[in-house]
């Protein structure tokens, strides 16, 4: 069956359309940028650091611009060439400061535990105000080991997602 | 002409417009990475539960043996396999009084953890008293004692010459 040039030309304008959003990705009114201020670097000299937290105070900086969209933070916690499963309940991020008013942060100083899925940081709304951008201070805590973490020099990543609701 | 076009589109457009789908009306990344060092860590606290001292108080300690239960607790923090070994750092019962007319040997002395059902002999030569038995990173344990000094040996007051020893296994 042979379909008309016009037809095929009406699919393309379609999906092209309903594809315009992989275009504002790299829409200056919706990004995020992240500094990490403190390496994030965990070293273990004494037993009973083990069983106690480390924190990196104030160790990352989320610069989040929403001006066009109500926009969801969510991280991911990957571990480079290991498993995963033995760090569950071992890393969380601790708000410590914010610049916005309007995000949906839940309790200052709370936990929110990393998982090798997507965990919800915050709900931003669009932005109302003038503000180039919020920030977002967040301390890096290392919780108490279990034993099966096993001795060894472990690389992690931490992956920051700006999606719209 | 107009199948180039097409296929151009399917090949080369489609792709990009079908993953911008997938994620949402948009997503946005942002990564940091970090290291953790974690080296083989151990670390042994010992307490003396009775400070007061083991005092024979009567013919029975010395008929039967004086037990004391729980003298010691031990804090073992490992994130290793770890045995414990305990051993005399001196063979004799270190006398505290001068008058005291002659040393003790320390294998009067024995020990066990509170779990087990026999002692050892206390002796200069270390001897596993327990290994890791569990995956927890923190034990605490409780160490019993007993004395069996025969009539012979003089009275007095002496310390016990012990040493713990944490290791890997």
């Amino acid at each position: 069956m042979k379909l008309p040039f016009s037809i095929l030309f009406s699919i393309c304008v379609l999906t092209l359309y309903s594809g315009t959003s992989y275009a504002q990705a790299a829409n200056p009114d919706n990004n995020i940028t992240l500094t990490v201020n403190q390496p994030l670097v965990f070293s273990y000299n004494f037993a009973d650091e083990l069983v106690h937290d480390k924190i990196i105070n104030n160790a990352l900086e989320l610069k989040v611009r929403s001006a066009q969209y109500n926009t969801n933070i969510y991280a991911t916690l990957s571990l480079i060439g290991g498993d995963i499963s033995q760090f569950a309940q071992q890393i969380s991020l601790r708000l410590r400061n914010k610049t916005s008013i309007s995000a949906a942060t839940g309790s200052a100083n709370t936990d929110i535990y990393l998982a090798n899925t997507p965990v919800l940081l915050f709900y931003q709304p669009r932005m109302i105000d003038n503000t180039p951008y919020y920030s977002f201070y967040y301390d890096v805590v290392m919780h108490p080991f279990t034993y099966q973490v096993r001795p060894g020099t472990y690389n992690f990543s931490i992956l920051f997602t700006m999606t719209q609701p | 002409m107009k199948k180039v076009l097409f296929l151009i589109y399917i090949i080369v457009i489609a792709p990009f417009c079908c993953r911008a789908q997938s994620g949402g009306l948009f997503s946005l990344n942002q990564t940091a990475n970090g290291t953790i060092t974690l080296p083989p860590l151990q670390d042994l606290r010992v307490t003396a539960l009775n400070n007061t001292g083991i005092s024979f108080e009567g013919a029975k300690d010395f008929a039967n043996g004086k037990h004391v239960n729980s003298q010691y607790q031990l804090k073992v923090l490992s994130n290793i396999p770890w045995y414990i070994s305990v051993r005399a750092s001196d063979p004799v019962l270190t006398a505290l009084t001068p008058t005291t007319p002659r040393d003790i040997p320390v294998s009067i002395v024995r020990l066990k953890p509170s779990t087990a059902s026999s002692y050892i002999n206390l002796s200069t030569a270390a001897q596993t008293l327990m290994v890791s038995e569990n995956n927890n990173l923190e034990n605490t344990y409780y160490i019993d004692m007993k004395f069996d000094p025969s009539w012979t040996l003089p009275g007095g007051s002496y310390n016990i010459p012990l040493e713990f020893t944490l290791s890997p296994q």
